[in-house]
């Protein structure tokens, strides 16, 4: 076996007793500007969907151009925390640098998403156009219009994840629910985490209740108008983000000491293929282990199954997913010990959690005969063979985010690409941050360039 | 199947039958007895697929179902399909491992049905890689397997040339005994079945024994303004 | 409802609001990271009265952004530890460290070891720990990373990566202590005064961790402002500031930091913290 997977005996039965003890017992009382946190992190997701779905559904006509899928692969193959860290650098700790940090690698998923399923959609509806019709009205008409319920679900769905993304940022320090949240939880304030885990729950849970169509253009606004722009561009930091801070260092005085810029390059050459050897290998244990646990869950959650039942599922997967991965590795950590198995774990949960929720809802839109056969036997014979194509086609986009998740997991000792970035990020070496980041984005552009090959299938989202 | 005594299986009286509100047909009273071959004629979209749901939901356990659009799992092979047939009867790790690997009790009954369907050499095929008429022929073969005593078949045999249907027909009508089939093909409905009901204009038309129709009176349920065929 | 508008709208000033006649300042204490905006808030009204200026307190989660929003002026002041504040002044021309803790002067780590590897206190750091398990605190932080880091190294002659079987990041220092308590890691090293609050508060069981080897002292955490904030706020404003910060002795403010009170320092006073962040190329 490659990866690094190893077992240690530990005694976790304290520390596990009183992390479940505090969501048990949740506690909000002492965490300071709770409303203000909440509003904030809807506010980021919410804006930050809205304009990346704008971009991604005006980029999604020019996705199959090399170049364009070329920069939306690498804009989306960069960690959010990492955008974040990157504007943070440009536009200091302002929205701009929040919205931004979730906007722009969205906007790259988006365009890829958005282009599949208009070009699953629209293949027929495109030769009932006769006579001369321009592109755009086409596009309109015979694309957006016909696709737009799966364009719509999707776009959703983003928006739960977008929270996610959101809460994410608050690690770094934006002031959204995961700054109080990372700071409740590495301090071992369990009761704190737990009331804000549970809130948090509970705001993805009732997406459905308050996300209404209609409403939307007006949480824009409020959003907009609640989340404050002030914010002076000064040009002098991105430039001398540009010419200096991403310059490899040894480059950057006038004269060029060649000894130093070799060892630059064998430092950054060594962390790029440990790193992305770690990483691929971390990634694709994660993604098979996303493979078991998918055809294990999404069952739960699937009404055509389960019937009532699918509510427990429902929620158990909302849990799983909703719980940041770096949690769930901790706890994990603190049974098996460090190594790569905590962080296959953890993103095999959460991951296979998100899958399985996309899967349940795609089973339960099928059609079936009156004579169905009901529960397991349906499960094995008709659901699952019926949408495994949407299963590789869900692992496979999945799997370009587990590569990119693998960065939050240094917390284990587990040298990933991400925990190269990391560090570089943390220690302020730009310029090493900048080559771990195209090494990475390299990485991810080769594996999605192997996965499309791979996923011949076109009915995704049915 | 010998001697059953003729009691009544389905029976709807003056029943609205479609969605709740907008009924399809309306008025709907019918009796149809064990032993009854029936075929249902009409112009596509009259509520032929309505009226045989109505009915399958009378005995859902002793009804065979072959519904309009087949709805087989594509991405499994032929023998899965047909062996889909009897899920029920056996546990679900019997069926799962016999998906892993076919099983070799339902092996050889599935293999018997599929030579009589002609459909030996494709019993591994997936059935995504079968024309539309072997994909008729799979759905036949999981409903016989199932091997209840009333068919109910929703224009199970229009992908099918006539030759072959009538065949198939026949197999069918051997193996149940009552058969209710929705049918576009008049003069297989005229030749092969006892009794014949025709619906259209959101009602029953005519429902006769098929000796006192001709060819032409059955076709005017195709003309704008359907007549009464017989009293 | 009012108030808590009110409420949100404060909040949002003290992250975002500062504008150019506001002294904007930072600080990660090195424990107990909650209610930062309210315990700050205080020190901020203290300097503010001092200093006869509008005085904010932006809350900020890393080390990293910290030192970001220092050098991009979006703060003038931060509470740096010692190897944040080196790096900030070496990226900030004409910054200053003006104020160490009391205790920064004599600062110390631990090293601790779960009860399961045998290890006791030593006056030496124990040879046998090299192939255990072995995990820092933060990657930028002085006593949880770097220092830590040097004594290995010193001791080993070795980075920290080819001395243990398995190098981790907690992150912080509470998840140390609580990740070594639990045997998911063999040994760890801590900040010495978050082990002291933690032992206090009745946090650790000491049957199943324990310390082994106390550092040697080096310098920490201090207060560091930028050279240009005398163009802004006028002249002699370093030296009101530092005299602001000196004097500050109510207990209710100090306890955010928490030390017993500020003392003079300068920039060289951190040389020995710049020398060993260089040779582990931190810096």
């Amino acid at each position: 076996m490659l990866a690094d997977i190893e077992l240690s005996q530990t005694d976790p039965v304290d520390e596990l007793s009183r992390i479940f003890w505090g969501i048990l017992t949740p506690d909000l009382s002492q965490t300071e500007d709770l409303i203000a946190t909440i509003a904030t992190t809807l506010c980021f997701a919410l804006v930050a969907i809205c304009l990346s779905a704008i971009v991604g559904l005006a980029i999604s006509p020019f996705h199959h151009l090399w170049w364009v899928n070329g920069i939306c692969t690498f804009v989306r193959s960069i960690h959010e925390l990492f955008w974040a860290l990157i504007f943070l650098q440009i536009f200091g700790l302002s929205s701009l640098t929040g919205v931004l940090a979730i906007a722009l690698p969205y906007a790259g998923t988006f365009a890829r998403v958005y282009r599949d399923i208009l070009d699953q959609g629209s293949v027929d509806f495109n030769q009932a156009f006769c006579g001369r019709v321009s592109g755009v009205s086409k596009w309109l008409y015979g694309g957006v219009a016909q696709c737009w319920p799966a364009l719509t679900r999707y776009t959703r769905y983003r928006f739960e994840c977008g929270l996610r993304s959101a809460t994410v940022l608050g690690f770094i320090g934006l002031p959204t629910i995961g700054y109080y949240l990372e700071t409740a939880f590495s301090q071992g304030l369990y009761h704190q985490a737990g009331g804000l885990l549970l809130l948090f729950y509970g705001v993805i849970a009732t997406i459905k209740y308050w996300l209404k169509a209609m409403l939307i253009p007006v949480y824009l606004v409020l959003a907009i108008l609640y989340l404050p722009w002030k914010l002076s561009i000064e040009w002098q930091y991105i430039w001398r983000f540009i010419s200096e801070d991403i310059v490899p260092s040894p480059l950057r005085s006038t004269l060029i000491d060649w000894q130093e810029w070799h060892s630059w390059w064998v430092d950054v050459a060594q962390q790029v293929f440990n790193g992305g050897w770690a990483t691929l290998m971390l990634s694709f244990a994660a993604l098979l282990l996303s493979a078991v646990l998918t055809l294990i869950l999404w069952p739960l959650a699937s009404k055509a199954i389960c019937r009532r039942g699918y509510m427990v599922g429902h929620g158990l997967l909302i849990v799983l997913r909703s719980t940041p991965e770096l949690i769930i590795a901790f706890m994990v950590m603190l049974v098996i010990g460090p190594s790569m198995l905590p962080a296959i774990i953890a993103l095999a949960l959460h991951n296979s959690a998100i899958i399985a929720y996309l899967l349940a809802r795609t089973a339960d839109q099928l059609p079936l005969r009156h004579d169905k056969s009901s529960g397991l036997n349906l499960w094995a014979y008709e659901l699952q063979p019926r949408i495994y194509p949407s299963f590789i086609a869900f692992l496979c986009y999945r799997f370009e985010i587990i590569l990119r998740e693998s960065a939050m997991l240094g917390i284990l000792g587990v040298t990933t690409l991400g925990f190269y970035i990391d560090s570089a990020f943390e220690a302020m070496f730009f310029d090493v941050a900048m080559m771990l980041i195209l090494a990475s984005a390299l990485l991810n552009m080769i594996v999605s360039y192997c996965a499309s090959r791979l996923n011949r299938s076109r009915q995704l989202f049915g | 199947m010998k001697e059953a005594q003729p009691t009544v299986k389905f029976e709807l009286s003056a029943q609205d039958i479609g969605y709740a509100g907008h009924p399809v047909l309306a008025g709907v009273s019918l009796t149809i007895t064990p032993g009854e071959s029936v075929a249902i004629v009409g112009v596509s979209g009259s509520g032929k697929s309505s009226l045989l749901n109505t009915l399958y939901q009378q005995q859902p356990n002793e009804v065979a179902l072959c519904p309009q659009h087949s709805m087989l799992v594509t991405s499994l092979s032929v023998y899965h399909n047909i062996y889909m047939g009897q899920l029920q009867h056996h546990s679900f790790f019997y069926n799962l491992a016999n998906l892993v690997k076919p099983l070799k009790s339902p092996w050889q009954q599935v293999f018997k049905l599929a030579q009589l369907l002609g459909l030996a050499d494709k019993i591994k095929v997936s059935v995504d890689k079968l024309s539309g008429g072997q994909q008729q022929r799979t759905a036949i073969a999981r409903t016989l397997y199932q091997q209840k005593t009333i068919f109910i078949g929703d224009e199970p045999f229009s992908n099918i040339d006539p030759v072959q249907g009538v065949n198939l027909l026949k197999l069918i009508k051997s193996r149940h005994q009552t058969v209710i089939v929705a049918l576009h093909n008049h003069q297989m409905a005229l030749e092969h079945f006892d009794r014949i009901i025709a619906i259209g204009a959101g009602k029953i038309v005519y429902d006769c024994p098929s000796e006192q129709l001709t060819s032409q009176q059955l076709l005017t349920i195709y003309q704008s303004s359907p007549v009464h065929a017989c009293d | 409802m009012m108030k808590s508008i009110f409420f949100i709208v404060c909040a949002w000033l003290l992250v975002f609001g500062a504008n150019a006649t506001t002294f904007t300042f930072t600080a990660i204490p090195d424990q107990d990271e909650t209610q930062l905006n309210t315990r700050f808030g205080k020190v901020a009204e203290y300097l503010s009265q001092q200093l006869n200026v509008d005085v904010r307190y932006v809350p900020v989660k890393s080390y990293s952004a910290a030192i970001t929003a220092f050098r991009n002026n979006q703060v003038q002041l931060a509470w740096f530890g010692g190897l944040s504040g080196v790096k900030a002044r070496h990226l900030v021309p004409n910054s200053v460290a003006i104020a160490q803790g009391y205790e920064d002067q004599f600062f110390k780590s631990y090293f601790i070891a779960h009860h399961s590897t045998g290890f006791k206190l030593a006056g030496q750091l124990p040879l046998n720990i090299a192939d255990s398990s072995f995990t820092f605190g933060s990657k930028g932080s002085t006593s949880g990373r770097l220092m830590p880091e040097y004594f290995l190294r010193q001791r080993f002659n070795q980075p920290p990566n080819k001395i243990f079987n398995r190098v981790g990041f907690s992150g912080d220092h509470s998840r140390t202590i609580a990740l070594v308590q639990s045997g998911a890691w063999q040994v760890g090293v801590v900040n010495y005064a978050v082990w002291e609050q933690e032992l206090a508060s009745g946090k650790i069981d000491l049957n199943k961790v324990n310390v082994i080897w106390t550092t040697p002292t080096y310098p920490d955490y201090q207060w560091t402002i930028r050279g240009d904030v005398e163009q802004r706020f006028g002249k002699r404003f370093i030296e009101r500031v530092t005299d602001a910060l000196l004097t500050m002795d109510d207990p209710d403010l100090l306890k955010s930091f928490p030390r017993q009170k500020f003392v003079p320092a300068t920039n060289a006073d951190y040389d020995s913290v710049k020398q060993v962040a260089k040779a582990i190329k931190l810096l």
